[in-house]
Formats: structure tokens, C-alpha cells, sequence
């Protein structure tokens, strides 16, 4: 089928899945136990202005069907009411923390995809050598730490110990010296366990396409092997390493959760934790419902990239 | 010799060989029946995955540390279940919940190798101790996850079609969510808890499960040896068991393996994130969540220890998951591998 | 595009005798590689010799396991880890690839005082001089020897390389651009991500010296050759595109673009239909006949080679048991495999109520059986076959077989060392209007 026929059908499919994203997102307040109000304001001083507007909020008079249908419209447009806590908005508290998190990401996915990729070429090329034993322990070491003890064994190490970063983060603009700085200790606490899992991949999908027919076909063309793996191997592993550096994307959110609380970093996650203890749904509806539907566009984008790399796909 | 019936012509079927008879073969003697030694492919896969892996010394290794921690975390302090003690013995130098205000925040010494905590605990003790939590939620979380997503995932694999699709739809939904988010959210909505934790979990992590046995039923339906079943009249249900899920489960051992250390992972997180157990419980994770504030006023041992425990575990696990990955499967089959 | 009449034309002029050495393109002698595995040392191949001439068909038969791929693999030299090239010797008399070769690794040529893997035996030209080593002269002077793609003074009649000892760098000239292979299945050989024309032109690259304008009209006259319709359009399709015939084709365009002396041929139609297998069978025979290009032809189909083939090999656990032309070994078969194999071939009209197969299967390389390998499942074994490996001899006069002669028939049985006391008693019948009964052997 041709590439658009590819991409409407991905589309068509896309879109109910954010009907069942915002819809788990919207039972979430639904699946409360007891009266919601009751249960949201526990840790609040539950002043009756406060209960007034949650009630509104939450259109609890009305029938299920029509109140998760208001509350989509409003989603829609960004419009998640007030935070219980600070009464302030909560797409502007979002707004607010938004590019702290994509800082972060950002930088551990560069270290992701920087060492993990050149670093699973290299160990399936030495399939065996002692270059890949190291690697794929150095990987395994990556895997097993628990990203909280990393970051907080760099903290001690880097930052108590040796004094060369600060211990939270320092209060200036995002993309100011002294704040990307900063970043490097979380950045690399974030990205370390995705590199060990985008060079596990790698290295697992060339080590198969080394075996392939088209491999030995090439090298009995007469091609310098540097051509062969790097003309021939790669693009066809990039399919699947494209697949998954997509599922890093949520791993990493998953990671930029606990890092900001190991680091302070005053990013999305953090304000989700916080919300949390304090029981702040409109924050935390509003919160989960963002990532999972950039995590939703992520994989269409993935998608596209992948029917732009395989053939097969687009004829 | 006639030169035309030499003429050649790749015409089928001119020649004709008479006289080769294989029946004579089994009238020879013994003198020409040879047997080579019994040679290994003869024995079932499961008998030769086993000895592939009793030979991987890493998941040796990997099996003996986990049996240390396992038997640490019974051992440390007794088990006693209506009124009858299971476990008499009691490992740990002292009581993981018991304070000691004239040992606060003591630095590891002979009496405390892994030092105090703010309220004088034994660290050692607590880390022994606190392996139960994270053994158990691992496995039981993984035990349950895979009851729940094997037979939902197969039913979508083989039977395809409406509930297939329906099936789809929800993991998909699901699988928009990352997995500590989604994990996190449901705890906000049921509260916090030993069976809460392992609910949440379980919610979150079947998915994988379903859709890694799917995928593999899809496949080997494909393959002929069903075809053939099926020609032979076989009923549905005798298909799957005896010829589709057996193969199918291969990798989805290895992903059960691997995911104990996933879960595990996860529930000290939450642990640390403060969403675990009950405060002061002695569990690895939540052990961690004072560790920002201790470690800038030097206490390194709070948060060393059970960040140890945890690596050392999650490692050892993931050496058993790679060692039964290699064995049910090591890395042989390839287009250009039949060198012969 | 440059010419190759030059080189040819000199060098078919000195040959008129058929049966002459300097008509071999590849010589292999006792070509051993095993395989390192976990159950032990497999001998895949355990001496072969075998000779192909320029132009000629060769087939080499045999069952799976038989060590017929091996033999490919390791004359292209593409054995990987745990296999390895143990010994022999495969001399290949290209003067094109001398000549080639000489050039760039000058160091490798052989004098009558050094070592190397380039053998020059013959020379002409201005300046060839009239010295007795003509090695030593083109050492000497590498750059002046003429190639398709460059003049020069000096150029090479007759010679050979000694494809064990190059080194890789002069292996990858060869590979490819003087002997060619194409595999089993093209739907798995072509690489799915990259144009049919480019997988073409790659080997085109890395062979011949031309410019990019030039590179696309060899390749589209390649596509024309083998048989693919519109090539302009569908230089730019991918493989997925065509069907298994087409692909196949494509497969042998890339064999052919760099115009090897040999095409290796590893089971080219087992995967396709008996239908386009026809075709692409007659195809190789055309391009074969028409470029002058040798083919080895690895099969397990005895129709197959009637089709394609001159002389045969027939393969067993990694052993030469039969070497003949065709017509020898269809008429006369001397091996008990080869009639065994012939014997287990269904026919129309066939009214014998079983198959005559061959009981039992190959055995395990590890662990060969004691003796001739194949007498577990011979009908007419007796107990000297236990006791004795039989050596592949001429079947006429009992003596070791002379590799060099082709129209020897050889086979590896003690019958024809005089040893068997029973004889083999099988019979062939060719099926015609004379209705001709042409017996076995005693």
C-alpha cells in the first residue's frame, strides 16, 4: 500500500486511542472511592469557596457521559480550572514547568542515542572481542542501577564529596550557564539506563541483520566490509532502533519523574509528586493526560519515520 | 552401445535404475549395523535448554546471589502465621523496627556494619529484612501479571478477529502510558499499600505480556505444523495447548524473568518517590527517600546500602534472564547459518 | 565501454588441444575446512579436487550437508567463524585477474627467487622483454600492464592466482569482479532497502572503472540481458517489487555486471517454481555460452544439471564419490549414491509400487561411519567397506584419478579397485524406441 494510505490508517487508528487515553484519564477522578469532593480536599482546609469551585469544576451533578464530555471540551483547550493547592491555573503552572522538563529530556535523550547507538554498532561488529564483552557489562551495569541510587551516588560523589556542581538547582533563566551546568549530573542520571537499553537493541538488531543473506550477497560483490556494515547493516538495524528510541521517550519521561525529585529540578514531574501527596487532581488529570498524548504522537511520529526507512512499507 | 540411445534429451523419465534395493540392507548382518554414540540433538528442548543453562556460569552466579538475598530476607527475623511459627530464627543482629536514640546516625562500625539511621534502626537489619518486601511484590506482581495477560493475549492471537481488535484497543490505550506514570496515577486513585503497590503494578505490566504471546501465536499460526494439526482434525483447544503455546511461551519466560527486576525496580521507586509502603517500613526503596537530606550532611550509608541491595538483586535477576534467554534460544539461527 | 578482445584473443590462440591444462580456469586440489562447533570438529569438506574449464558447466550434486555450499564459500573465501579453511590449493587461471591483480599488489607477484600468490607464466607485448622470469619483469614494472581500464606495454597471456594464499584486499577484487556467486533464495539475497539499480551498480563501482553515466548504462544493459523488461523503470524498484523469477534475475545481473570468468551458482531455482526454474536455467545457458563465463553449479536436482551441465560431481559427506561428464554419469553410473540417487527419482509411467529411496540420511559430520562413509546405506556393501576408505579412482583402470584429465570417469568405491566379491548389480534402462538394456557392472 502507498505510503499515504499508510499514514491515513495510522492516523484512523490514532485517534481512537486518545479517546481511551482521555477517557482513562477522566475515570481516574471517577474510580474514586466515596464522595470525590470529601476525598480530594482531605489534606486541605476544605473552605466552602474551595468546595464551591471544585464542584463546578467537576460538574458532579450531572451524568457521567455529559460531565467526562465537558470536561474533554475544556481539555482540549487547555483549560484544566484551578489547582486545589495554589488556586492558581493549572495549564499555567504546567506552562511554567513544561520546558524544565524538555530541557531535561532532551539532553538524556542525546546521551541516550550518542553513546547507545555508536556503542551497539561497535559491539556487534566485535561480536565476541573483548570491545563487547565490556560493553554489554558496562549495559547490564546500566540496566540494574536504579536511576534514584544513580543520581544520588552523583550527588554524593560530584556534588557533596568534590564540590564541582551545586546540590539544587540554582535560580536562573533555563538556558543560562550556571542552570545548564547544572544539568549535566541529571542529565546523565536520565539518560544512562536508556543508552544501555538503545545499545542492547542496536547491537542485538545488527548482530541479526549481520546474518542475513543480503549480507553475505554484498560481501560477494567484493565490498570493503566498512561499506557493508555501514551501507548495508545499519540502515536495515535503524528500523528497529528508530522503534525503540520512540519507546525511550516514555522511559524517559518515566525516569525525569524521579530524577527532578532526586535533583530538585522544578520540572513537570516534580510538580506530579507533589500533587500527588496532596491529593490535587485537577494536576494530576491535567499532568497525565499531557504525557500520555505526547507519548501517543511520539509513536505516530515513529511510525512516519519507520515507513520512510523501509520500503516495504511505502510501495 | 547405440549412439542414439545415447542421445540426450532432458526429457524425464528415460532413465531407469533397477537393481538398487534397500530391502537388502535389512537382511545384512550386524556387520554393517553402525549407530553412532547417542549425539545430544536427540534429546528434548527442554532437556538441552536446561543443560545450556546449568553451563552459563554468569546465571549461575546470578541464581546463587538471589538465593542469598532470599534466604537473608526469611531468615532475618521469624515468621509466625496464626499463632504457628513458621520460622523460628531470627538472622538480623537486631530489629529492623526497633529505635535506639543512643545510636543515632552512627557511621558503619563493628556493631553496625551498615550503620543507623535517624532514629538509631540497624541498617543491616533493615536491608536483610526489607528484602521481603521487594521479593515478594516481584514476584507475586509477575505470578499474577502473567495469568492475566498469557490467556488474554492468546485468546487474541488465535482467535483474532472482534476480540482481537478489542483486546488491541485497550493495550494499546495502556501502552500510551508510561509505565511509572500509569503506576503512580493508580495509586493516587487506591491509596497506598502492600496489596495496593502489587494491584497497581499488576494493572500496569500484564500489557507487555499479552502482547508479547500474541505476537508469537500470530506467527507460528502461521506455521505449517498447525496447518497440518488442524488437516488432521484436531480440536481448537488441544491446537493451542499442545502445539501453539509452547513455542510461544519461550520469550515470554524470558520477559517474566527479566520483568521480576523491572517490578522491583519500579516498587522501590515508588518506595523512594514516597507512594510505597507505610513510612518507616524497612523497604529498600522507601529507605532512599531520606536520602537527599542525609546525604548533604555526610551520611553516605543511608543511602549506599539499600541502593546496593537493590542493584545487587536487579542485576542478579537480569543474569538469570539473559541466561534463559540464551538457553532456550542461543543466538544459532540465521539465513546464512546452515554452513554445511 | 572498454573491450576485452585484446587479452582474450591472445590468449584462445595458443590453445587448440581441448584436453590441455591451460584450458583449466580453476584448479582445486584437497580443499579441506572444518567447522568448530559445540558437538566437535565438523568436516565439511574433506579433500575435494576437482578441475573447471573455461566456459564449462560443472555441477556439483549432493544432499543437504554434503559440503557443496562449502565449497563455494571457501573458494570465494567466506568462511566465517567457526569455520576454517584447513588446507589445499585452488589455482585460478584468469589472465584477467593477473593482470589486474599484478598491478595493484605488485608485492604478491611470484619470481623464480620469491614467494607470492600471483603465478606469471606467460607475457607479450613491447615490453615484454625476453627474460625466463616473467614474474620478475612484471614486478618490475607493474604499472605497464594492460587492463580493460589501462594501457600499458606488458600483457599477461597465461597465469594464475592462488586464491588461498591473496590477500583479502586481492580478494575483493576477485569477489565479484572475476568470479561472481549467486544464492538460493533472491528474495532473501537482495537487500530490501536498497533500489534493484543500485545493488547493480554497486558492483559495477566497485569493479570497473567508469563514470557515473557509464555505471547506469552497464547496469541497465545488464537488466536487458538477463531478461527484465523496461529497465530504465525498473532500475529505480525495489526488490519487493518484482517476483521470485524477476528477482532471481537480477540476482544473476549482478553476478554478471563486472563480466566474471565464473558464476557460482549455489541451487539458483530451488526456490523458485519449476516453471520459471526452466527459464532461468536456459538463461545461464545462454549468458554462459554468450560471455564465455564458466558456471559451478551447486544443486541436489539431477534434472537440474541434465539441463545446465557438462561434467559432474557428485558429493557426499564432505567427499568426492563420483566425477564424470553427464552423459557418463546418466548412462553409466558407477557409484552406488549416484544410482541410488538416480533410482529415488519419480517417474511418469513408473510402475513400481515404491520409491527406490535411499534408506537412512547423511550422517552426522562429527561422526562419520568407519570405512566408506556411505556403507550404512549401500545395498551391495560388504565387510572390506567396514575396513577401507575406497579413494576416488579412474573406473576404467582402478588407478587414482588424474585431475587434470576431464574426461576421466571417476568414482569412490572399492568396486573398482577389485575389491568387492559380490560386484554391484544394478541396471540401467533408458526408455526409447530401441528399447536398449545397458547393464550394470558384473
Amino acid at each position: 500500500m502507498s505510503l499515504q494510505r499508510y499514514l491515513v490508517k495510522r492516523l484512523l487508528v490514532t485517534v481512537p486511542v486518545l479517546f481511551g487515553v482521555s477517557l482513562l484519564t477522566f475515570s481516574l477522578v471517577e474510580l474514586l472511592p466515596g464522595n470525590v469532593i470529601d476525598f480530594i480536599l482531605q489534606f486541605q482546609e476544605a473552605t466552602p469557596e474551595l468546595r464551591a469551585q471544585l464542584e463546578a469544576q467537576y460538574n458532579l451533578d450531572e451524568p457521567v457521559y455529559v460531565r467526562y464530555w465537558l470536561w474533554l471540551q475544556d481539555a482540549v483547550f487547555f483549560d484544566f480550572g484551578d489547582s486545589v493547592i495554589s488556586d492558581r491555573s493549572v495549564s499555567v503552572a504546567l506552562a511554567q514547568r513544561l520546558p524544565n522538563t524538555l530541557l531535561l529530556g532532551l539532553l538524556g535523550f542525546i546521551i541516550a542515542v550518542g553513546i547507545g547507538i555508536p556503542l551497539g554498532v561497535i559491539s556487534a561488529v566485535k561480536n565476541g572481542e573483548l570491545t563487547d564483552e565490556v560493553s554489554r557489562v558496562a549495559a547490564l551495569l546500566g540496566i540494574a542501577t536504579p536511576n534514584f541510587w544513580l543520581g544520588l551516588m552523583l550527588l554524593l560523589v560530584f556534588s557533596v564529596q568534590l564540590g564541582w556542581f551545586r546540590v539544587i538547582p540554582p535560580d536562573r533563566a533555563l538556558l543560562s550557564a550556571p542552570m545548564l551546568k547544572f544539568t549535566i549530573l541529571p542529565a546523565i542520571t536520565l539518560g544512562t539506563a536508556s543508552s544501555a537499553l538503545i545499545m542492547r537493541l542496536t547491537r542485538s538488531s545488527m548482530v541479526e541483520q549481520l546474518n542475513k543473506d543480503y549480507v553475505r550477497t554484498a560481501r560477494a560483490k567484493g565490498l570493503p566490509e566498512r561499506t557493508v556494515i555501514l551501507k548495508h547493516v545499519l540502515r536495515n538495524s535503524l528500523i528497529s532502533v528508530v522503534t525503540v528510541a520512540a519507546l525511550q521517550i516514555a522511559f524517559l519521561v518515566d525516569g525525569a519523574v524521579v530524577v527532578e525529585q532526586v535533583f530538585s529540578w522544578p520540572g513537570v514531574g516534580r510538580l506530579l509528586i507533589s500533587a500527588i501527596t496532596q491529593r490535587d487532581f485537577p494536576i494530576i488529570q491535567a499532568v497525565v493526560l499531557m504525557i500520555a498524548t505526547t507519548i501517543v504522537f511520539a509513536n505516530l511520529l515513529a511510525d512516519i519515520a519507520y515507513s520512510w526507512l523501509d520500503p516495504r512499507i511505502r510501495y | 552401445m547405440s549412439q542414439e540411445s545415447r542421445s540426450r534429451t532432458t526429457q524425464r523419465g528415460r532413465i531407469r535404475v533397477t537393481g538398487f534395493n534397500a530391502e537388502q540392507l535389512a537382511e545384512r548382518g550386524d556387520l554393517f549395523d553402525w549407530d553412532p554414540e547417542g549425539s545430544d540433538l536427540s534429546r528434548s528442548r527442554t532437556a538441552r535448554a536446561w543443560r545450556r543453562f546449568k553451563r552459563n556460569r554468569t546465571a549461575l552466579f546470578g541464581i546463587a546471589i538471589i538465593a542469598i538475598m532470599a534466604f537473608a530476607a526469611i531468615f532475618s527475623r521469624p515468621i509466625v502465621v496464626e499463632g504457628i511459627t513458621l520460622q523460628p530464627l531470627s538472622l538480623a543482629p537486631f530489629d529492623p523496627g526497633a529505635s535506639n536514640f543512643n545510636a543515632l546516625e552512627q557511621s558503619p562500625s563493628a556493631t553496625h556494619p551498615f550503620g543507623t539511621d535517624w532514629s538509631g534502626k540497624d541498617i543491616l537489619s533493615r536491608v536483610m529484612y526489607g528484602g521481603r518486601f521487594s521479593l515478594t511484590i516481584g514476584f507475586i506482581t509477575v505470578s499474577i501479571a502473567l495469568a492475566v495477560g498469557v490467556p488474554l493475549g492468546s485468546i487474541a492471537g488465535y482467535y483474532g478477529g472482534w476480540i482481537d481488535e478489542i483486546i488491541m484497543r485497550i493495550v494499546d490505550v495502556l501502552y500510551s502510558f508510561p509505565f511509572l506514570v500509569l503506576a503512580i496515577a493508580l495509586i493516587a486513585v487506591l491509596g497506598q499499600g502492600f496489596w495496593k503497590m502489587i494491584l497497581a503494578l499488576v494493572l500496569v505490566v500484564w500489557i507487555g505480556y499479552a502482547r508479547l504471546i500474541r505476537g508469537e501465536i500470530l506467527s507460528i499460526k502461521e506455521n505449517e505444523y498447525v496447518t497440518a494439526a488442524k488437516a488432521l482434525g484436531a480440536r481448537d483447544r488441544s491446537i493451542i495447548f499442545r502445539h501453539v503455546v509452547p513455542n510461544a511461551l519461550a520469550p515470554v519466560i524470558v520477559q517474566a524473568t527479566l520483568g521480576i527486576g523491572t517490578i522491583v525496580l519500579s516498587a522501590a521507586a515508588l518506595g523512594f518517590l514516597g507512594l510505597g509502603l507505610q513510612p518507616g517500613t524497612a523497604e529498600w526503596g522507601s529507605m532512599l527517600s531520606s536520602g537527599r537530606e542525609t546525604l548533604i550532611q555526610g551520611q553516605w550509608w543511608i543511602t549506599v546500602f539499600p541502593g546496593l541491595a537493590i542493584f545487587l538483586f536487579v542485576l542478579s535477576i537480569n543474569l538469570v534472564g539473559d541466561g534463559v534467554r540464551d538457553a532456550l534460544d542461543p543466538q544459532g539461527e540465521s539465513d546464512a547459518g546452515r554452513n554445511r | 565501454m572498454a573491450s576485452r578482445e585484446t587479452p582474450r584473443a591472445t590468449a584462445a590462440s595458443g590453445f587448440d588441444d581441448l584436453d590441455s591444462a591451460d584450458e583449466a580456469l580453476l584448479e582445486v586440489r584437497d580443499l579441506e575446512t572444518a567447522f568448530y562447533t559445540e558437538e566437535g570438529k565438523v568436516k565439511a569438506v574433506d579433500g575435494i579436487s576437482y578441475t573447471i574449464g573455461r566456459g564449462e558447466r560443472f555441477a556439483v550434486v549432493g544432499e543437504s550437508g554434503a559440503g557443496k555450499s562449502v565449497t563455494s564459500l571457501s573458494l570465494m573465501r567466506l568462511i566465517e567463524s567457526p569455520g576454517r579453511i584447513e588446507s589445499g590449493d585452488i589455482r585460478f587461471h584468469s589472465e584477467v585477474a593477473v593482470a589486474k591483480l599484478a598491478r595493484e599488489f605488485s608485492d604478491g607477484i611470484a619470481t623464480n627467487d620469491r614467494d607470492g600468490f600471483i603465478h606469471v607464466e606467460e607475457i607479450s607485448g613491447a615490453g615484454a622483454g625476453a627474460g625466463g622470469d616473467p614474474g620478475a619483469t612484471v614486478r618490475d614494472r607493474p604499472s605497464a600492464v594492460a587492463t580493460d581500464f589501462h594501457d600499458g606495454d606488458i600483457e599477461v597471456e597465461r597465469g594464475y592466482v592462488d586464491l588461498l594464499r591473496a590477500p583479502e584486499g586481492a580478494m575483493r577484487e576477485i569477489r565479484g569482479g572475476e568470479i561472481a556467486m549467486i544464492f538460493q533464495d533472491p528474495h532473501t539475497a537482495l537487500n530490501p532497502v536498497y533500489t534493484v539499480g543500485e545493488q547493480i551498480a554497486e558492483a559495477v563501482r566497485a569493479h570497473m572503472d567508469l563514470d557515473d553515466e557509464g555505471v547506469r548504462e552497464r547496469v541497465i544493459e545488464m537488466l536487458d540481458k538477463v531478461g527484465i523488461p523496461d529497465p530504465e523503470e525498473r532500475y529505480s524498484d525495489y526488490p519487493h517489487q518484482f517476483s521470485g523469477g524477476m528477482q532471481q534475475r537480477a540476482v544473476i545481473a549482478i553476478a554478471l555486471s563486472c563480466d566474471p570468468d565464473l558464476i557460482i551458482a549455489d541451487e539458483p531455482t530451488t526456490a523458485l517454481d519449476v516453471t520459471i526454474e526452466a527459464q532461468i536455467l536456459e538463461l545461464l545457458k545462454e549468458l554462459s555460452e554468450e560471455f564465455d563465463v564458466a558456471i559451478q553449479l551447486i544443486t541436489h536436482d539431477l534434472g537440474v544439471v541434465a539441463e545446465l551441465c557438462e561434467r559432474v560431481m557428485v558429493m557426499y559427506a564432505g567427499r568426492a564419490v563420483e566425477k564424470a561428464d553427464v552423459e557418463s554419469l546418466y548412462y553409466e553410473p558407477k557409484h552406488p549414491y549416484t544410482v541410488g540417487l538416480m533410482g529415488s527419482i519419480p517417474r511418469i509411467g513408473d510402475i513400481r509400487e515404491r520409491l527406490d529411496t535411499i534408506p537412512g540420511t547423511m550422517p552426522d559430520l562429527v561422526q562419520l561411519p568407519p570405512g566408506c562413509s556411505f556403507h550404512p546405506r549401500c545395498p551391495y556393501a560388504e565387510e572390506a567397506c567396514t575396513k577401507r576408505d575406497p579413494a576416488l579412482v579412474n573406473t576404467d583402470t582402478g588407478e587414482l584419478a588424474d585431475e587434470d584429465d576431464p574426461s576421466v570417469h571417476a568414482a569412490a568405491c572399492l568396486e573398482y579397485t577389485g575389491e568387492l566379491q559380490e560386484g554391484l548389480d544394478f541396471e540401467i534402462e533408458i526408455a526409447d524406441d530401441t528399447d536398449a538394456l545397458i547393464g550394470g557392472d558384473e
